[in-house]
């Protein structure tokens, strides 16, 4: 197997990765060896590609609602494209910012850097909206409170 | 809320931010933790049963995987919200998909193989839908990614 070889040709590696892991003493044994390797190749193959930036994180996905960020809020702010610089850096350190990003805006729609802030109550998640707002002095932003949830899974692959 | 005794905090707080790749992860989280393997593979196993872990594995980054993906925003009549999400749902490459409050009150999450296949299954999902209007907002520029769900 090569670590470093072009990631779109590595696309067995990748779907049998994104699978996950079953809950057992040498999980990683039964995915090397329906690939054709042992364990300390698959190992370090996965080592390669967080180092390259290809898996961002490895390890468990919560359901965030389950271990007490019960609130969460999607804010779509109006931020000057200088500006965004600035904006990121008011994020950076706040934890309870999981997602920033700078997004397409349109006349009809002018916002065009949105986070995702999660917190263990409504009150909690508006403190931090406004602790942003505040650091930098930007007031134009609308709340995307989630009204009802209809899908949240990881990517289905193999459906693609 | 549930709560946790402070080995699970521990456990899940390690599961996600310190998961060991070696070939027996769980037994070093067993070490660390000093609890026996079998018993942190057990507990592990209820955490998943019971919805608190999705999943343990890799967090890919779509695009270097050869992905495309954008954000989509669309404004339905408020009876027609239903029938939208069950039609967006259907689509393998939608992730996330939320009834929001504001002016827009659809928002879900696309990804394609190509520029191309996403465009159509876009129009697809439209042409099915007929929202009143809609928005496409792909990233631009990440700012910030990074999940801190600690206990």
């Amino acid at each position: 197997m090569h670590a470093k070889s072009n990631y779109e040709a590595d696309n067995r590696i990748i779907r049998c990765l994104h699978r996950g892991l079953a809950i057992e003493s040498r999980p990683f044994l039964t995915l090397a060896q329906e690939l054709g390797t042992t364990e300390d190749e698959l190992l370090e193959v996965i080592r390669s590609l967080i180092a390259d930036g290809v898996i961002r994180r490895y390890g468990a996905v919560v359901r965030h609602d389950q271990v007490g960020y019960s609130s969460n809020v999607l804010v779509a702010w109006k931020i000057p494209e200088e500006r965004i610089d600035e904006f990121e850096a008011v994020i950076q350190d706040l934890t309870e910012v999981s997602h920033g990003y700078e997004r397409v805006s349109y006349p009809e729609w002018r916002y065009n850097v949105y986070t995702m802030i999660h917190g263990h109550s409504k009150d909690e998640c508006l403190s931090v909206v406004e602790r942003i707002s505040s650091a930098i002095r930007i007031k134009e932003y609308t709340l995307l409170f989630t009204k009802r949830e209809f899908k949240k899974r990881k990517l289905d692959l193999e459906g693609l | 809320m549930r709560t946790f005794d402070a080995i699970d905090s521990r456990l899940i707080n390690l599961l996600q931010y310190e998961f060991p790749l070696a070939k027996e992860p769980f037994k070093e989280l067993a070490t660390r933790l000093d609890t026996p393997e079998d018993e942190i593979l057990a507990k592990i196993r209820r955490l998943k049963a019971e919805g608190v872990i999705r999943e343990i594995g890799p967090i890919f980054n779509s695009k270097m995987i050869g992905l495309v993906s954008t954000l989509v925003a669309l404004r339905v009549p408020e009876n027609a919200v239903d029938m939208a999400a069950q039609i967006i749902n259907s689509y393998a490459g939608v992730t996330h998909n939320y009834e929001r409050e504001g002016e827009y009150n659809i928002w879900f999450t696309l990804a394609a193989a190509s520029d191309e296949a996403l465009a159509s299954t876009l129009e697809e999902i439209k042409g099915k839908i007929h929202p009143l209007s809609s928005l496409v907002v792909p990233v631009k520029r990440i700012l910030k990614l990074k999940t801190n769900f600690k206990l």
